[in-house]
């Protein structure tokens, strides 16, 4: 009685806030779950003149039409390939970059690098594809050019199908990693300074202070980047494979996005690209959940 | 698929002719008015009102359209909903046209899409090829077989017809004329050799003629330095990785080379007992690869082209590194100006016929150029709006009494042409021009040239003159310019016919995206060398297996129905 009644001044005191969320909802249900109806169209053989109803019901068919196409396992396997390289690389480098950053004492220094390393975040893919085939050219690129003065016969970056799935998480890391150590410096700056000061006095020297003091300090961010990045396992990035491919890598770099893309140019396959994007999600939710559930178990982190 | 693949190639050019089509397209020029034998008022058949007479009552006509692109420039006052082609349609035809929608015309589509969805489609507008077969399908849009009889004036005949219907068959589904398309020139876009006249000068070579002549021109520029800065750095032939697939993009392509051996990819060719074949899988394919594979092992081709796309090649073309190139007849416009403008080292370009690999002549493959289709909402009462609108755009623009200062291109280059809703070319619009403009230059006396003549006239002499920024031009309308080219093409007919125009069939939808990939990589890994030769036949084996027997049963019935 007395806890119910509780419950109930507590919800009366709380319910403006709840009354501000309700803009939110209203469109988070209009912009987010409206469209989801759209998902039958990945069960229909979808006219755009007849719409949802009037459509062709074709249950699975366009599920098996993509298993049918004779390279969508190569092209599945390639995409996870890259994808999961890009995750781990992606993982690695921004949290290498932001130790070696916060170790750095002239403070201009730290942030000119950090700004330089920023940089190529904010090109596109459109712009930097031309600027890449320029440096990788073997011919007059400047990356063989260096390459040849260590006595490295040059290499066709872009036109290799062995190299080429390294040089798109290469460039992926080169141009995203800017932003993710933003992310691990501000980590950084929130460990508690007396940590430091204990380990000191305990005799740790900088390596054991990073390994026992700011690795677990910003584990937890690391973690949450980890089980974020894990959802796009099937985004191995369409803007960036599609500037830098080219029939030579196909069997190494053709991807599901520019696979769908070159189907959907031919005609606008609403079903088809339906049904891919509705596969995808599955995929990403189940590794969403899967992940959370794991960093809950190994890391102790959780959201709610 | 393969239609797709053209329509798809041809924006390029398309985008290019923009300018080229402001300049010359709305051309009439001198004589050549093709007289109707019984005149418009013939009494016969007496429709309910003439081809250009006013609706009386006025009427209402919703449409839709893409918008001019922010660089166009309205006069003070003008709008896209208020200008002299909506005071025209008013005036003359009594039609108050309204816009349901005006958007960019990248999102054309995508609000096309969402119209369709929710019903709300106008009472006339333009759709592309694979769209107007899927109004049709869905009974959405109105047979006009009957209104364009009645209607279409015999001078508005003369130019939708001016091919011999072949763009107006491509209109027509099960028989029915669903659509008027907006027909342009077959002619322009047939490609020939650009080449580099200075270099032959310098290396004392005659002007090609065959295609051994060709290579052996392309190998002296390879290995006799024609840019003289004491480097092997200069190559023989301009190629986009776009163009392996043997399409036509306009721009440093390969078809033609393929056209040399009587290979013609990516159409659809008569065999002896008269059905459509691929012209994909023939053996004369496969030749031409070894050819081009051979081309690349004596470093005639940018061992790089396979990453490169028409705009990069484009830079190292115009840095003086290539001196041939297979491209349209607006390449002196785009890119080639540029390597002309170039001080260090200006490049002299000439256009030149293309070449064969025997004693036989070059057929080029023409492909259906009709982009746009102007199309009738089935519930619209007043189909017949739509041929008075195009009578009456034929009637300011190409007939007797044509005004293109005022409805064309204006002598300052305003193209208030794009202000009217429909449109139609004539098939050789830039030929006649052309034709115009020598006829002048042997004169020296401009008058009688209209608008777009004129100006294209005064570039040449401008060109002559001394101003180089007139060259592009100069080298389409001028003396030995791209369109004595064509012209010699066109009347030598060295053209085959892509004899599928239809919207792409079932298979090609589902099929044609992974046959396109194994065809490009094929290709590309045969020309570089990565495979053998044979693996042309296997590829072959594949293509056929894969889909490609469905797509030529399908195209056959498709060319059966449509006899």
């Amino acid at each position: 009685m007395q806890a119910a009644r509780r419950k109930g001044k507590k919800w009366i005191r709380e319910s403006p806030l709840h009354l501000m969320m309700v803009p939110g909802i209203i469109l988070l249900l209009i912009f987010s779950y409206g469209p989801m109806i759209g998902v039958i169209m990945a069960f229909q053989r979808y006219n755009v003149v007849k719409g949802f109803f009037g459509s062709d019901w074709v249950g699975l068919d366009n599920f098996e039409f993509i298993l049918q196409i004779p390279d969508v396992r190569q092209v599945f396997w390639n995409t996870v390939f890259i994808a999961f390289m890009k995750i781990v690389a992606g993982l690695i480098v921004p949290v290498l970059l932001a130790l070696l950053l916060n170790e750095l004492r002239a403070k201009y220094v730290k942030r000119s690098i950090q700004t330089i390393i920023y940089l190529p975040y904010f090109l596109s893919w459109v712009l930097l594809a031309g600027i890449l085939i320029d440096i990788l050219s073997p011919s007059e690129g400047i990356v063989n050019q260096l390459l040849s003065w260590f006595g490295i016969e040059p290499i066709f970056f872009l036109g290799n199908e062995d190299v080429f799935p390294y040089m798109l998480v290469t460039t992926h890391v080169w141009k995203e990693a800017g932003f993710g150590t933003i992310i691990y410096l501000a980590a950084l700056t929130g460990i508690d300074p007396t940590l430091y000061e204990a380990a000191i006095v305990d005799g740790a020297n900088r390596w054991r202070q990073t390994w026992h003091v700011t690795l677990p300090g910003i584990l937890p961010i690391v973690v949450l980047m980890t089980v974020l990045s894990l959802g796009g396992i099937l985004n191995a990035g369409f803007d960036q494979v599609y500037n830098l491919y080219n029939p030579l890598v196909y069997s190494t770099g053709d991807i599901i996005d520019t696979m769908v893309y070159r189907m959907g140019l031919i005609e606008n396959q609403y079903s088809l690209a339906t049904a891919i994007g509705l596969f995808k999600s599955v995929i990403s939710v189940v590794l969403i959940v899967v992940s959370y559930k794991l960093a809950d178990k190994y890391a102790g982190y959780r959201v709610l | 698929m393969k239609l797709r693949r053209n329509a798809r190639s041809i924006t390029l050019p398309l985008a290019a002719l923009a300018i080229a089509t402001a300049a010359c397209s709305t051309g009439s020029s001198t004589g050549e008015e093709p007289t109707p034998p019984g005149g418009a008022s013939e009494p016969s058949a007496v429709p309910a009102s003439g081809p250009l007479d006013p609706f009386e009552p006025e009427i209402t006509l919703t449409s839709v359209r893409a918008d001019l692109g922010t660089n166009y420039k309205y006069d003070q006052g003008e709008t896209i909903d208020n200008n002299i082609w909506i005071q025209e349609y008013k005036e003359k035809l009594g039609i108050n046209l309204s816009y349901q929608w005006v958007v960019p015309s990248d999102q054309y589509q995508q609000k096309f899409g969402v119209a369709l969805a929710s019903n709300d489609l106008p009472d006339v507008l333009d759709v592309d090829i694979k769209n107007l077969k899927l109004l049709t399908e869905n009974d959405v849009i109105a047979d006009l077989t009957d209104v364009y009889e009645q209607y279409a004036t015999p001078l508005t005949k003369s130019v939708i017809e001016g091919d011999g219907g072949l763009m107006l068959g491509t209109a027509k589904i099960g028989g029915k004329l669903m659509a008027i398309p907006e027909t342009l020139s077959m002619l322009d876009n047939v490609e020939m050799i650009w080449i580099r006249k200075d270099w032959l000068e310098k290396l004392n070579l005659p002007v090609p003629t065959t295609m051994d002549e060709l290579v052996k021109t392309a190998e002296a520029f390879v290995t006799q330095d024609p840019d003289g800065n004491g480097q092997a750095d200069t190559y023989g032939f301009a190629f986009n990785k776009d163009a392996v697939l043997g399409t036509v993009t306009g721009w440093a392509d390969i078809a033609p080379i393929f056209y040399a051996f009587h290979a013609y990819p990516n159409g659809w060719i008569k065999d002896d007992t008269g059905n459509l074949v691929s012209g994909t899988i023939q053996p004369e394919v496969k030749t031409t690869l070894a050819f081009l594979n051979d081309l690349y092992n004596r470093k005639m081709i940018d061992p790089e082209f396979g990453v490169k796309d028409g705009t990069k090649v484009a830079e190292s073309t115009t840095a003086g590194k290539i001196g041939i190139a297979y491209g349209a007849m607006w390449n002196s416009i785009w890119p080639l100006n540029s390597s002309k403008e170039n001080a260090e080292d200006p490049g002299e370009w000439i256009p030149i016929p293309p070449v064969s690999s025997d004693d036989k002549p070059v057929l080029s493959l023409v492909s259906n150029p009709a982009a746009n289709y102007h199309v009738v909402n089935k519930n619209f009462e007043h189909p017949e709006a739509l041929i008075k609108m195009i009578n009456l755009w034929v009637e300011n623009t190409i007939g007797p009494n044509a005004n293109n200062d005022k409805y064309g291109t204006t002598l300052e280059g305003k193209e208030v042409f794009k202000m009217s809703m429909f449109r139609v070319w004539k098939p050789k619009q830039n030929l006649e021009s052309f034709q115009a403009v020598r006829g002048a230059l042997e004169k020296k006396d401009p008058t009688g040239l209209n608008s777009t003549d004129k100006s294209n006239y005064e570039k040449v002499l401008a060109y002559e003159g001394g101003d180089v920024k007139s060259w592009g031009y100069a080298s389409v309308f001028g003396p030995g310019g791209s369109q004595s080219i064509l012209e010699q093409i066109d009347q030598n007919n060295l053209m085959i016919f892509n004899e599928f125009y239809g919207a792409p069939t079932q298979s090609m939808i589902d099929k044609g995206a992974t046959l396109g990939k194994m065809q490009s990589e094929t290709f590309l890994k045969i020309i570089m060398g990565k495979e053998p030769i044979d693996e042309f036949d296997n590829f072959v084996e594949q293509w056929k297996k894969l889909g490609g027997d469905d797509i030529t049963k399908e195209v056959n019935e498709w060319y059966q129905s449509n006899q």
